[in-house]
């Protein structure tokens, strides 16, 4: 039991007020003005956090963190033998030791959502994960998250050099497309057995969102399109550089929800993200509705990638409430955990940092320490093996 | 003529400027006014604006914060188009082209110069890329101005090599030297003897003794090393800086170890090499991956910093957005090294490993006027942003 008083306490949900929190087991117990030590039982520990700063943990909402092998030969980031592999599933691919090496708790990652690299039209099934831990399955939040697929141009780039469809934009639509209503007149009684259009039944059914990576307003433009004769379909749209007010009306105008992942603008490498039109954007996120993360077309950040991504926004003017909500409780709805992390509030998994200042505000917030369900990884042993 | 005033003034260098550890005040001027004329830093003083008239027009910079244009020690920006694989600074045809120059292969009316126009980067040192194990010739470009030539401030400022993956992965792939960080010792130090070899042979057929030998690029660029007219610019990280300090030390020439991740574990070493011409670390943020990837410890720079060694931090452009050159500062900052120290690596340290420091890098009277105006203050707000750059006297950039 770990009672924590005194800390300027950001819970994800309101601009940072003194609150002392009470951390029992894995969960969040209690949150209050003040809680006495004198009600806790004796073996509880007391943090004094007086002009500490404490935020909820911080969530990747894409990444490949886990799946890149220790070496460029032998990773498993990327399955692009054929377009459509709907089927995969990335649980099969994450090491444990990938991520732990990565330490992103250091800057206060709890939560990350791994998947392939967007390299074919779809990619396969994701998940989310702990940032450290023993095995794969004690650090798994949850799989089957949603379907990840891409329309962007690297799609192109994997199978141009093989002369196979899809070569074109058109040609990824239209094996999106044909997937997408086969599956939705494939009986798994009666029909014979196919991988891709089974895997595909939750997603036409809206059970499970597809996240489609896109980079330019023009493949968002084609996307929404392509896919309005599916309406059940939950699209979330991920790099989506070329967002804008126009695509947000598209999207309402087509009745769909606006779900959207932005990928990483601290590297110059992939071209798509110069477009991005940060002030007509910004206050798009008072809806809760846009996360910030690493991810995107070329291989994802370190551990500094996804705090640095918030404040490439915080330049553009997003507030610092708006940018921690973004890597936050945003992508806790955005993939439906935000029932267990993604802010402090009573019952939650306790996944949270406490720094010495506001690192939204300061490059002097030094984190001093980072909980994941409860438990500190910097304190626990090194359990790298393999890497 | 222009006169900028009322700006917190950082000018890195010079008599006006004062070194101090911990006061922003002190080593930062709420009086300072910059006239600027025929695109050079004509005056530095007090008052400025009062004693020339009314006929000088006046920028007010009330509320912002001033500091040299920033130098990029590191980049490759104008050498790649839109993809990696688009690029023309790798001419993996051969693992020693000593011949190659940088400057033929920069484009710049790329987007990248105006990309790092925004971040207050005036200047960038731009080198080949790392395929190859001794890569050509470095040097300083401008990110704005009339032509190739007139933008380029030096060429070369330095010799670019390659040590570690990125060489061993080209050739060795072709079963061709080097397959091995051996293979890329004997490549540097093959070319280093040559060039030692035909520096000996021009200087005795000058006193009379024997011909002269065939007029050969790569020696005389090698020559230029030798001569320690510029230092060799080396792509080394972990345990691969030691295989630098060591060449440098036989050869007796200038290196400076670029990238330096896990400089930590050799600061003996790093401190105490007399061939070390500086330290340019980064990009950081990016993924571990064990052996060259493996240890990746801006912190150091707290350290070398402290220990007297000249840092500076590079984007990698176009690895990193050249907003992130602030954003490392900003870690080098958390991380213990202080303010001022980070602002000087990001300026006049930067102009002095890249041999340009009489011409940018510090707000001097003489020196270029290249500047940047930020609202708060880079390295220390988290949301700092350049709102105006100047190259040349002339605003090239307006948020």
């Amino acid at each position: 039991m770990l009672l924590i008083k005194n800390a300027s306490l950001h819970t994800g949900l309101a601009p940072a007020q003194k609150l002392d929190l009470l951390v029992e087991g894995k969960s969040f117990s209690r949150l209050a003005p003040v809680i006495d030590p004198a009600d806790c039982p004796p073996a509880c520990t007391v943090l004094d956090a007086k002009g500490k700063h404490l935020f909820p943990g911080f969530i990747n909402a894409y990444s490949q963190w886990g799946i890149m092998g220790p070496g460029w030969s032998d990773d498993d980031q990327n399955e692009n033998s054929q377009p459509l592999t709907p089927d995969l599933d990335v649980t099969f691919a994450f090491d444990q030791d990938g991520m732990n090496f990565q330490r992103v708790y250091d800057y206060g990652v709890t939560t990350a959502v791994v998947g392939p690299a967007p390299r074919s039209v779809l990619m396969g099934q994701i998940a989310a994960y702990r940032t450290f831990g023993r095995s794969p399955y004690d650090m798994l939040l949850k799989d089957k998250l949603a379907l990840a697929g891409s329309v962007s141009e690297v799609v192109k780039k994997s199978f141009e050099s093989r002369q196979v469809r899809p070569m074109t934009r058109m040609g990824i639509v239209a094996l999106l497309r044909q997937a997408l209503q086969k599956a939705q007149s494939y009986q798994a009684d009666k029909d014979d057995y196919d991988p891709v259009s089974l895997s595909l039944q939750p997603i036409v059914t809206g059970q499970v969102p597809l996240l489609i990576n896109v980079d330019f307003s023009q493949e968002m433009e084609a996307l929404i399109l392509a896919l309005e004769d599916f309406p059940q379909i939950k699209l979330v749209l991920m790099g989506a550089y070329g967002f804008n007010l126009e695509i947000y009306q598209i999207l309402k105008e087509a009745g769909r929800e606006v779900k959207v992942i932005f990928g990483d603008v601290t590297e110059c490498i992939n071209r798509a993200n110069k477009q991005l039109a940060y002030e007509e954007i910004i206050p798009l996120f008072a809806s809760e509705d846009l996360a910030i993360s690493t991810a995107g077309s070329y291989p994802t950040g370190g551990k500094e990638s996804l705090l640095w991504n918030a404040l490439q926004w915080r330049r553009h003017g997003l507030s610092k409430e708006a940018a921690l909500k973004a890597i936050s409780l945003t992508p806790a709805k955005i993939f439906g955990l935000d029932g267990e992390i993604g802010s402090i509030e009573e019952g939650k998994t306790a996944d949270f940092s406490i720094w010495s200042g506001d690192p939204f505000e300061s490059y002097q917030a030094k984190l001093e320490s980072v909980f994941i369900a409860g438990q500190n990884p910097q304190e626990s042993e090194n359990r790298v093996s393999c890497w | 003529m222009l006169v900028i005033k009322n700006a917190q003034v950082f000018r890195a260098a010079g008599p006006g400027h004062k070194r101090h550890h911990q006061d922003l005040a002190a080593y930062t001027e709420k009086d300072c006014e910059i006239l600027i004329q025929d695109g050079k830093f004509a005056q530095i003083g007090e008052n400025l604006s009062a004693s020339l008239g009314a006929d000088v027009p006046v920028f007010d910079a009330q509320g912002l914060f001033l500091m040299p244009g920033i130098v990029d020690a590191h980049s490759h920006i104008g050498g790649f188009g839109d993809s990696l694989e688009d690029q023309d600074l790798n001419e993996m045809t051969n693992p020693a082209t000593p011949d190659l120059e940088a400057l033929y292969s920069i484009n710049p009316d790329s987007f990248d110069f105006d990309r790092a126009l925004s971040a207050g980067i005036t200047s960038s040192i731009l080198t080949p890329g790392s395929g190859n194990v001794v890569c050509g010739l470095v040097c300083a470009f401008k990110s704005q101005g009339q032509s190739l030539q007139s933008r380029c401030i030096k060429n070369p400022v330095a010799l670019k090599m390659a040590l570690g993956g990125n060489p061993k992965g080209v050739y060795g792939d072709r079963k061709q030297r080097p397959m091995t960080r051996m293979g890329i010792a004997a490549v540097i130090r093959d070319c280093l003897k040559k060039g030692q070899e035909y520096l000996e042979k021009k200087a005795k057929a000058q006193e009379g003794k024997g011909e002269a030998p065939a007029f050969d690029q790569a020696l005389e660029n090698i020559g230029r090393v030798l001569r320690r007219e510029i230092p060799i610019k080396v792509h080394c990280e972990q345990f691969d800086m030691l295989t630098t300090l060591r060449i440098a030390e036989e050869f007796d020439i200038m290196c400076t170890l670029d990238h330096a991740w896990g400089a930590s574990d050799f600061y003996e070493e790093i401190c105490g090499s007399k061939h070390l011409h500086g330290v340019i670390y980064g990009p950081i943020g990016v993924p571990l991956l064990p052996g060259e990837c493996g240890k990746i410890d801006i912190d150091s720079l707290a350290v070398l910093d402290q220990r007297g060694v000249t840092c500076a931090i590079m984007t990698d452009g176009p690895i990193l957005h050249p907003d992130q050159i602030v954003t490392q500062a900003g870690e080098a900052v958390r991380l213990g090294t202080p303010h001022e120290s980070v602002l000087r690596m990001l300026t006049i340290q930067a102009a002095q490993i890249g041999l340009i420091a009489d011409r940018v890098g510090s707000i001097e009277e003489g020196k270029d006027a290249d500047l940047c105006l930020y609202q708060g203050i880079p390295g220390l707000d988290a949301d700092a942003h350049c709102v105006r750059t100047m190259v040349d006297g002339k605003w090239v950039y307006i948020r």
